[in-house]
């Protein structure tokens, strides 16, 4: 008796043990174990309106505790701002996880590089349209002040692209920062979006909150 | 005991049983919570992106452009707008079945959202260029000022045009015009720049600060050679940056720095403590090619130093590789700083991004 009673035991500890490794590895993927600081780092909450889409948001300070931690592009009557944790997850939207580029490793140094490109876009308007907006003349690359108009998914595309990160787009035409009308296609309307952007081209990190 | 053993037994098969159904529905889960209040978009709530642009495209335009305007109706905040992605698309290639004179009469007569504004100052441009009929509407009431400035970025105003939006407007539009300006026409933008910066003894709005800053910064940046009023001008911007009162003013002051192609500007950027890591980063960023061309050549210890000081806030692999091969560097072999900055460079440094001239 006192056997059957070790061997339920044994089996229910199994059971436990197996269920926080699988609730592990549903947070935190495979690919890295990364931890604080996640400047550089693109996050993403659910949009409200019958979950058709999700909002994005590039990480600007170390964690989520950080004073005004993430840089975004929120809406309408907003420019792309520093901003903080509450005002970009909102009352009543979730958490979708932490991406990065794929390829990438963000080092501290890279995380620099990023928020730092980042933070040249503050000030620019909000627009729904297209991910990005912009007039670069003849330039060959399209710089932070030739660009009018952003959307959420636009800003988190054109700093790692900026760096030659590919996210979303065609071979030929990847590059949002490429100053030509194919690229500029290849980023507007719903192309990309940022439920596109964070399902199909970039690397998940974690689900959890960036703490 | 045996009543202990069957009730953790239970709890724990309980907790188990918890576990597993959390990460089986966790998607779901979230997908349920994450459902919003318009019931208007509840159709949609199971279809793709590219199945309801589908769906949409076989709608009567007006009837399209009326479902969206109430949905936006429905909408108390921004943050779900991105759902309309798909619809506004397909509105947007309906263009031609609207007449130039009706969608003007909408931004005119309705109050719509910024985001059916622009879609349908998008459709306008796709159907004609002309951009004269809808110049009244700039300086109207009708449109929202998002809006306004999207007509700016996408229209070609004349330069005449362009110079008045700076100068009647104080906001988001201010900044497009002189952006669009400066494409237009540099000198002319550097000139009305110029003015604010130097000439306007009253109190000016930040957006016309900026607009200003991004004049004299893109000209100079475009004309390297030019060093008519320089010093001046980059003395007023250092005065900006240490005694404005806004952060975004003062950012893009050094911004504007930082493209006046000056070694001496750029040494100021790295060695002033008030100025943050990360504008010191953009700062050597926009000069990179030219610090590649100092490790390469330089000709004093102050070019070395600059190229050093530089390489410690955004280290780049190419250039402590044209600072090795640089016979040069043997004169100063006994430099701490030097070899303390290859090393930084060898063990932080990055693939450059060469994308300024």
């Amino acid at each position: 008796m006192n056997k059957a009673k070790s061997l339920v035991r044994k089996i229910l500890i199994c059971w436990m043990a197996l269920s926080c490794i699988i609730i592990t590895s549903v947070s935190i993927s495979n690919d890295v174990l990364a931890a604080a600081p996640w400047n550089g780092y693109a996050i993403y909450r659910s949009g409200v309106m019958w979950n058709l889409n999700d909002h994005a948001g590039l990480m600007d300070g170390n964690t989520m505790n950080s004073n005004n931690p993430v840089l975004h592009a929120k809406g309408y009557g907003d420019t792309v701002k520093l901003d903080t944790w509450i005002n970009f997850t909102s009352d009543d939207a979730l958490f979708v996880g932490i991406f990065k580029p794929n390829n990438c490793t963000i080092t501290p140094m890279m995380a620099g590089y990023f928020t730092a490109k980042a933070r040249e876009l503050i000030g620019i308007p909000y627009n729904v349209l297209d991910q990005i907006v912009y007039d670069a003349g003849s330039n060959y690359w399209v710089y932070p002040e030739d660009i009018s108009h952003l959307r959420c998914d636009g800003v988190v595309e054109y700093v790692y692209e900026w760096y030659n990160f590919r996210v979303g787009g065609s071979d030929s035409n990847w590059n949002i920062s490429r100053n030509l009308l194919a690229n500029y296609w290849e980023h507007s309307a719903f192309f990309i979006t940022p439920r596109k952007q964070h399902t199909e081209l970039l690397t998940f990190v974690q689900s959890g909150v960036p703490n | 005991m045996k009543r202990k053993y069957h009730l953790s037994k239970g709890l724990l098969l309980i907790a188990g049983a918890f576990i597993i159904f959390y990460i089986f529905t966790y998607r779901s889960v979230f997908a349920t919570m994450s459902s919003g209040v318009i019931d208007s978009l509840k159709p949609y709530s199971q279809m793709t992106e590219d199945e309801i642009y589908a769906l949409k495209l076989k709608d009567n335009p007006n009837e399209l452009l009326n479902e969206i305007i109430e949905i936006d109706k429905e909408m108390i905040n921004d943050q779900g707008k991105i759902a309309l992605i798909p619809l506004l698309s397909a509105l947007i290639q309906k263009y031609d079945t609207f007449s130039k004179e009706e969608m003007i009469e909408l931004l005119e007569n309705k109050n719509l959202s910024p985001e059916v504004e622009t879609s349908l100052i998008k459709m306008y441009f796709m159907k004609t260029k002309e951009i004269e009929s809808l110049i009244p509407l700039l300086n109207g009431e009708s449109l929202s000022d998002n809006a306004k400035g999207y007509m700016v970025a996408i229209g070609k105003l004349p330069t005449t045009q362009l110079e008045n939006i700076i100068d009647s407007f104080d906001n988001e539009v201010t900044v497009i015009a002189m952006k669009k300006l400066l494409v237009a026409d540099k000198d002319v933008a550097f000139q009305v720049g110029k003015k604010i910066l130097l000439e306007t003894t009253t109190e000016v709005s930040n957006e016309k600060l900026i607009a200003a800053l991004l004049a004299v910064g893109g000209f100079y940046y475009s004309n390297p050679d030019v060093e008519t009023n320089k010093e001046l001008i980059s003395e007023k911007l250092k005065a900006i940056f240490l005694t404005h009162h806004d952060e975004l003013v003062r950012d893009n002051a050094i911004y504007a720095l930082s493209k006046m192609r000056s070694d001496e500007l750029l040494e100021y950027i790295l060695d002033k403590k008030d100025i943050d890591t990360s504008l010191k980063i953009s700062a050597v960023d926009r000069n990179l090619k030219r610090l590649a061309k100092l490790a390469q050549e330089f000709t004093s210890e102050h070019e070395l130093e600059l190229v050093l000081k530089a390489m410690n806030v955004l280290p780049i692999l190419e250039i402590g590789e044209l600072l090795l091969n640089n016979k040069n560097l043997e004169n100063y072999s006994h430099s701490t700083k030097v070899a303390e900055t290859l090393e930084f460079i060898e063990k932080n440094g990055m693939k450059g991004v060469f994308k300024y001239e």
